[in-house]
């Protein structure tokens, strides 16, 4: 049994005459420690994948199951049963500085104060986000803000962690760095499927996957990968 | 006019510093390792005397000529020529146009199969996998040491990974554009205007 599975999904929004159809038919499985990445344009569907595969967007038709458990049954929590979602946004109701910010949850969820502080500072070095931890969320830049959104996510100790373009925002020298972290959090065995916009972003995945006008293509985790370098390919065409 | 990448390679070395023909054939497995390969030991030396014809390098005086027959001669140390630093940008340049006429073959040959679109779907297919297969094992480049040691090979393979890397983006937007054309055409239907 996949950690995440997701079976023939369809997904639209608007009204008839303006409807958009942003997955179609669509199938994913994502295995424990596994890191995949969906590579796509805007309006291709990547962002709402990822919103279902969390658990935030339930699908119009098809089933996600999350460690075999349907996710969109009645009374599923997605972030409660080990997924992650990152979100980019700081609400300012939920605490002044980012160390606020992470334990504001874990508070909700009647962790005591001292408790919820020593999980959120533990968050936030496993997101190598330490330095923020005293800071406002405003006052963040690119690669922190990234970094403080992850970390908000993983104080759930969640067993997938799912972020749309993780690297939107963020320096370019930057950016690779935010990619290791995310590999090394796979390699801790926490699943990470991201959604790209820039191939640069699939280095180092273990799977990466394309997505255009809902379709989603690619290769099934247990296919062994064979790598056929392009220039060659390029090369015999062109020869 | 030089047409091996090879001596272009070869030539590219000395640029960056005089060397000898033993210590420029380490450098060029060191730093093209995986892309150009030299083969035998005397190539670098052919690589060299065709690139002295070409005026594009020259031989440095020697600093320690020996006197006597009896020692081991002396290392022939070559620098590149101002002849020789000018074609190397010019194929820097060149080169970029080469790329780009063979994207531009590459797109030509695909309308051959407008005739058989679910063909044409299938290549397609292909190469949208091997460009992905392509970014994915593309490693991600460890972090960047504060002061390597050396300082060219870290920025050659660092930009050649980038390279690498950025250049999918095209293809695989490329190949969303030309799966629209064909499907349009597998469905019978015209090409949009």
């Amino acid at each position: 049994m996949s950690l995440l599975e997701i079976k023939q999904v369809c997904k639209s929004y608007g009204r008839r005459s303006g409807r958009r159809v942003a997955l179609r038919d669509v199938s994913l499985q994502i295995e424990a420690g596994e890191r995949v990445a969906v590579w796509g344009k805007r309006h291709s569907g990547r962002t709402t994948l990822l919103r279902v595969a969390a658990g935030v967007e339930p699908p119009d038709e098809g089933v996600v199951r999350f460690d075999g458990h349907d996710l969109s049954a009645r009374g599923a929590d997605a972030g409660r049963g080990g997924i992650g979602y990152c979100q980019r946004s700081f609400r300012p109701s939920e605490g002044a500085t980012v160390l606020d910010q992470l334990a504001v949850r874990l508070l909700a969820r009647g962790e005591s104060q001292t408790s919820a502080e020593t999980q959120a500072r533990a968050a936030l070095e496993l997101a190598g986000a330490e330095r923020c931890v005293a800071r406002e969320p405003d006052d963040l830049d690119g690669t922190e803000s990234v970094r403080v959104a992850i970390a908000r996510a993983l104080v759930h100790r969640p067993r997938l962690l799912v972020v749309d373009e993780p690297t939107v925002g963020v320096d370019l020298l930057e950016r690779d760095s935010i990619l290791r972290l995310l590999r090394s959090l796979a390699n801790q065995g926490i699943a990470v499927l991201t959604s790209v916009s820039d191939t640069a972003c699939l280095s180092g995945v273990d799977r990466g996957l394309t997505i255009d006008d809902g379709v989603l293509r690619g290769r099934p985790p247990s296919e062994p990968a064979s790598v056929v370098p392009l220039r060659r390919d390029l090369g015999r065409m062109s020869a | 006019m030089i047409r091996s990448p090879l001596n272009w390679a070869v030539l590219g070395l000395l640029i960056e510093r005089p060397s000898y023909g033993s210590e420029l054939k380490a450098r060029f497995e060191h730093r093209y390792e995986g892309l150009l390969q030299l083969g035998s030991d005397s190539r670098i030396y052919r690589v060299l005397t065709e690139l002295e014809k070409q005026a594009m390098i020259r031989p440095m005086p020697e600093a320690n000529p020996v006197s006597s027959g009896t020692e081991r001669q002396p290392k022939r140390h070559y620098c590149a020529t101002a002849h020789g630093r000018e074609s190397f940008h010019e194929y820097l340049v060149e080169e970029m146009r080469e790329l780009r006429r063979r994207s531009q073959l590459r797109a030509r040959l695909l309308a051959v199969l407008v005739d058989r679109p679910l063909q044409a779907l299938e290549v397609i297919d292909e190469i949208e996998d091997a460009c992905v297969q392509e970014a994915i094992h593309t490693p991600l480049p460890a972090a960047r040491a504060r002061f390597p040691t050396d300082s060219v090979l870290a920025l050659a393979q660092d930009l050649a990974a980038e390279e690498c890397r950025l250049a999918m983006d095209p293809n695989l937007e490329f190949v969303g554009y030309t799966r629209r054309l064909f499907k349009a055409l597998a469905k019978g239907e015209s090409l949009p205007r």
